[in-house]
């Protein structure tokens, strides 16, 4: 059955961050033993040798780093205990990437599942399956992301490593392929216009980055979309999907030299190619402004927001702690207690900032029922304006402080938790030891930094307020 | 319309204890789990399962409640309850529980199903006896405060807005269980029917409390960096003095016997047209005894049609036939009543809803005809194994999972055996309940006809 599993509060529905999941793909085999091939042997202890090698230690994971002669960079995380490995190829390679082909982003991630001329779709799926892999690869607004999770056994590692090798070296992008699942993206299309959220969270997007690559909207629009040809989404892999514009993460039950070699049999087939231009820089919004979308629905779904933080951020520290006293701790948080818990005016209420590699959103909101939409978004406005005038109680950010520190060790609890973290470091260039310094930070903030902060970089007067709902019953003074 | 958590996806995550071996392999892998289990007097079962490999700990209290005990105004009043275990005891006042652990570095969150109730809190190892204190005290003394259960209940209202009402396919959804189950326990939803989640009051909620908030009725399950002798040490000095109570008989677990097919449409406000098929089923506790290997087999079989882009509905419905955007099964067979085997789709642009059903009704009728090639069969088994050891990977997921087992009426130890189970089944027995279960008079179908409104998605 579909478990009808309800929790006190949300986890899902994360609108924000625009992923698309395609499931798997797979292929090939031919037993070729790449692990016993001379040219990929090397001696132990010749990772640290390799170019750029830093390992940076602590209580929760040893990271190092490395690039391949290839110019793609290695990030590896020893866990030895489980007989697996999580393998993450990340492309700077999202729909900011589009140009005017909205939607070629999307296409060309997914229709790697199609396999290859000698492997096609079924024989990919069925070759990994065998040996009880799995493969994705996720589109968002910045990354394409390939993930394969295997076993670490000889015969389920070849399998996998030859079979993935020859599909980046070559995929087909066949017409039929190509064709069905472009007109699955206009299914998709209809799926998120009779989702609220989803409507919300496009036209915040486009209202907050005019003529930026981030309001790309990752499965496109129907005419873009109608538009793309195969030629397009391989134009786009060669482009993009080239080891210049890779940084990969592997965290599993190898040794460094046997992670090595596997990164090297991996992207053997890629190109070169040159690395993604620099986003261009974020332009703050002039004014703010409102923005109704009508909506057939018993809520209102409300989105303020402007652009907030980078990845590496001078304020990156200040800003984070100051938010989970706002309203990214949850059930803890002021917009939360006042919103829902004092007020019972929402399921979920928040705020948070997405940090990406220029200014990523700063997002206020909740959902109501219709009629209550003016007053939780003048409460939310309300508890903005006060933290930034005031900022946190002295209470609030020792409170903030222990629960960011003393969970820290939580954020790390998973093989595969640690690959989405490490795969920030590798895709942002963070320094290597940013988790491992981040409780530092996090421990100097004090409540002056985060007033200041909060003054100099959050504008509510240049801010967007999105909402999506019945117009009637929407009366704000 | 997946808002579950312990879905396929976590049907298959099973514990531990068990040697892998495939064939081909050459080695055996072992990977053991220390679980020890340990009953106070009153009744209160604790399971903890030791895995050193972060220096924390989920905590999580289950208890035997879900929407399955409810009854016609009643509905949604479980879930309720948990989210009035938020709102304070004398001692420990409104909100104080989540302000706690937060302040000491933890996570906190809880669900309800259609079967239980469960709480947990992921902590550092050194504050597992913080969250035994605060578990034990809302056990016993909860306040269910009149006016912040009026708030409360406000904030469940807009859950239900949220998930369900703005949300075709979970309203469709909801409409299949109300004609799948007549009269059974699935009948109704676990957020609850709307009218109710206005009706019933804070004394409703504290009869609900008393009735099934006791030792007897619960499972406590620690899994992470710990010593299972001191759990059970402090959960005897936090829990032990807590009396058992005779619980209330429960009430009738079978529908009426079904007397034909259902089918219905739901127009609805929507874009896509959806449609969900189901068969009544067994779950791991219905199936008789001479028949226990049958959910096992309609595991795998549920796997034969949707366990990854090599099987049946991606390749053939998706792929070749392209009658399908997306195409999914879904059977859970860790419930404690009978359950639905359910298909489900959205069409292709080009395909219509008769379409899809006649395309899932064909997959189903090979299903019944042929027997599945050893090939696909070993490959099934040999995913599902994997999976298992995947499954390890999170500690919160271990806990579910003995939770889950312990709180349908099954018991930790058949979690460790799942594997065992899912290798000894044959392609003849997949047939075999493919030809006993999916039947005419076992299947409900719902069709969800948009209803496109004129004033959408204006720009």
């Amino acid at each position: 059955m579909l478990k009808s599993n309800y929790t006190r509060r949300k986890k899902w529905l994360r609108w924000a961050i625009f992923l698309v999941s395609i499931p798997s793909i797979f292929f090939l085999l031919q037993k070729f033993h790449l692990f016993n091939q001379p040219k990929y042997k090397i001696r132990a202890n010749m990772v640290t040798a390799l170019s750029g090698y830093q390992k940076t230690q602590g209580e929760l994971f040893t990271l190092e780093k490395w690039a391949l002669d290839n110019g793609s960079q290695v990030h590896f995380v020893e866990a030895p205990t489980l007989p697996m490995v999580d393998v993450l190829l990340t492309f700077d390679a999202g729909s900011a990437r589009d140009k005017d082909k909205h939607g070629v982003s999307l296409l060309t991630c997914s229709l790697l599942s199609e396999g290859t001329e000698a492997l096609n779709a079924d024989k990919l799926a069925e070759t990994l399956e065998d040996v009880g892999a799995q493969f994705s690869c996720e589109s968002g607004t910045e990354m394409a992301t390939i993930h394969i999770r295997t076993l670490t056994d000889k015969n389920s590692l070849d399998t996998v490593v030859s079979t993935l090798s020859e599909l980046l070296k070559a995929p087909s992008f066949p017409k039929q392929g190509f064709e069905r699942e472009q007109k699955n993206v206009l299914v998709a299309l209809k799926n998120e216009a009779q989702n609220p959220s989803a409507i919300a969270g496009r036209a915040f997007y486009e209202s907050i980055y005019p003529n930026q690559p981030y309001s790309n909207r990752v499965l496109g629009d129907e005419k873009s979309v109608l538009a793309l040809t195969s030629k397009d989404v391989k134009q786009f892999f060669e482009q993009y999907y080239v080891t210049q514009n890779l940084s990969m993460t592997i965290v599993g039950a190898l040794s460094s030299e046997a992670a090595n070699q596997m990164a090297i049999a991996l992207t053997a087939g890629l190109s070169r190619g040159k690395k993604a231009e620099k986003i261009p820089e974020v332009k703050a919004l002039s004014q703010s402004f409102e923005k109704r979308v009508d909506f057939s629905s018993s809520q209102n779904h409300i989105v303020i927001g402007a652009p907030g933080l980078k990845f590496l951020d001078p304020d990156y520290f200040a800003l984070v702690l100051g938010n989970h006293i706002l309203g990214g701790s949850g059930s803890v948080s002021r917009i939360f207690t006042v919103v829902r818990s004092e007020q019972g005016l929402a399921y979920d209420a928040h705020s948070y900032f997405v940090p990406m590699a220029e200014l990523g959103p700063f997002i206020l909101g909740c959902q109501t029922e219709k009629s209550q939409a003016p007053k939780a978004v003048a409460l939310i406005k309300k508890l903005l304006a006060e933290f930034i005038q005031t900022g946190p109680s002295q209470q609030e950010l020792e409170n903030a402080k222990n629960n960011i520190l003393g969970s820290f060790p939580l954020r790390f609890d998973s093989n595969q938790a640690i690959a989405e973290y490490v795969k920030n470091i590798g895709f942002y260039d963070l320094p290597i030891d940013f988790y491992h310094q981040y409780r530092h930070h996090i421990q100097q903030i004090t409540q002056q930094d985060i007033i200041k902060v909060f003054q100099a970089r959050v504008h509510p007067d240049k801010m967007a307020v999105i909402i999506v709902g019945e117009k009637e019953a929407q009366k704000v003074a | 319309m997946e808002i579950s958590r312990l879905s396929k996806a976590v049907a298959i995550l099973m514990g531990a204890a068990i040697i892998i071996g495939i064939a081909g392999w050459g080695t055996n892998m072992v990977i053991k789990s220390q679980i020890t289990e340990h009953t106070l007097d009153n009744g209160l079962k604790i399971v903890v399962q030791v895995d050193k490999r972060a220096p924390i700990a989920s905590v999580q209290l289950w208890y035997k409640v879900g929407s399955a005990d409810e009854v016609r105004g009643l509905t949604g009043i479980s879930h309720a309850l948990e989210h009035m275990m938020f709102r304070g005891t004398p001692k420990y006042p409104n909100d104080s529980y989540s302000d706690l652990v937060a302040k000491n570095g933890g996570r906190d969150n809880a669900f309800t199903t259609q079967d239980f109730t469960g709480y947990y809190a992921n902590v550092d190892k050194s504050k597992v006896a913080l969250c035994l204190e605060l578990e034990a005290d809302r056990m016993q003394y909860l306040t269910l405060d009149p006016a912040l259960f009026q708030l409360e209940m406000k904030a469940v209202r807009e859950e239900r807005r949220l998930r369900t009402d703005d949300n075709p396919k979970s309203v469709v959804f909801e409409r299949f269980l109300a004609t799948a189950h007549v009269n059974g326990p699935y009948h109704h939803p676990v957020i609850g029917w709307m009218d109710d989640l206005s009706h019933f009051t804070q004394e409703d909620l504290r009869t609900w409390y008393q009735r099934y908030y006791v030792p007897n009725n619960a499972t406590l399950i620690v899994v992470g960096d710990v010593d299972p002798k001191k759990i059970f040490e402090l959960a005897q000095h936090y829990f032990g003095k807590i009396p058992k109570r005779a619980l209330p008989l429960s009430l009738p677990d079978k529908d009426i016997p079904a007397l034909g097919e259902r089918r219905i449409k739901v127009e609805y406000s929507a874009e896509l047209p959806y449609f969900i098929m189901g068969y009544q089923v067994p779950s791991l506790i219905t199936a008789t005894a001479e028949a226990s290997w049958e959910p096992y087999a309609l595991a795998v079989l549920a796997n034969v049609l949707d366990g990854g882009e090599s099987a049946r509905l991606p390749k053939h419905l998706v792929r070749e036939q392209e009658i399908c955007a997306s195409c999914a099964t879904h059977y859970d067979f860790l419930q404690r009543y009978d359950t639905q085997f359910i298909l489900r789709g959205t069409p292709s642009e080009s395909a219509s809803i008769a379409e899809l059903e006649q395309a899932l009704l064909s997959e189903v009728d090979k299903l019944k005809k042929e027997k599945l090639d050893d090939k696909e069969l070993k490959r099934i088994k040999t995913q599902l194994t994997a999976n298992e050891i995947y499954s390890k990977d999170e500690v919160t997921a271990q806990a579910e999972m003995l939770g889950t087992f312990e709180s349908i009426g099954s018991s930790w130890q058949a979690s460790q055996q799942f594997i065992e189970h899912i290798q000894a089944v044959t392609a003849e027995q997949v047939q075999q309940v493919a030809q006993k279960y999916f039947i005419n008079k076992r299947l409900t179908t719902a069709e969800l006809v948009p209803l496109k409104q004129e004033n959408h998605v204006k720009k």
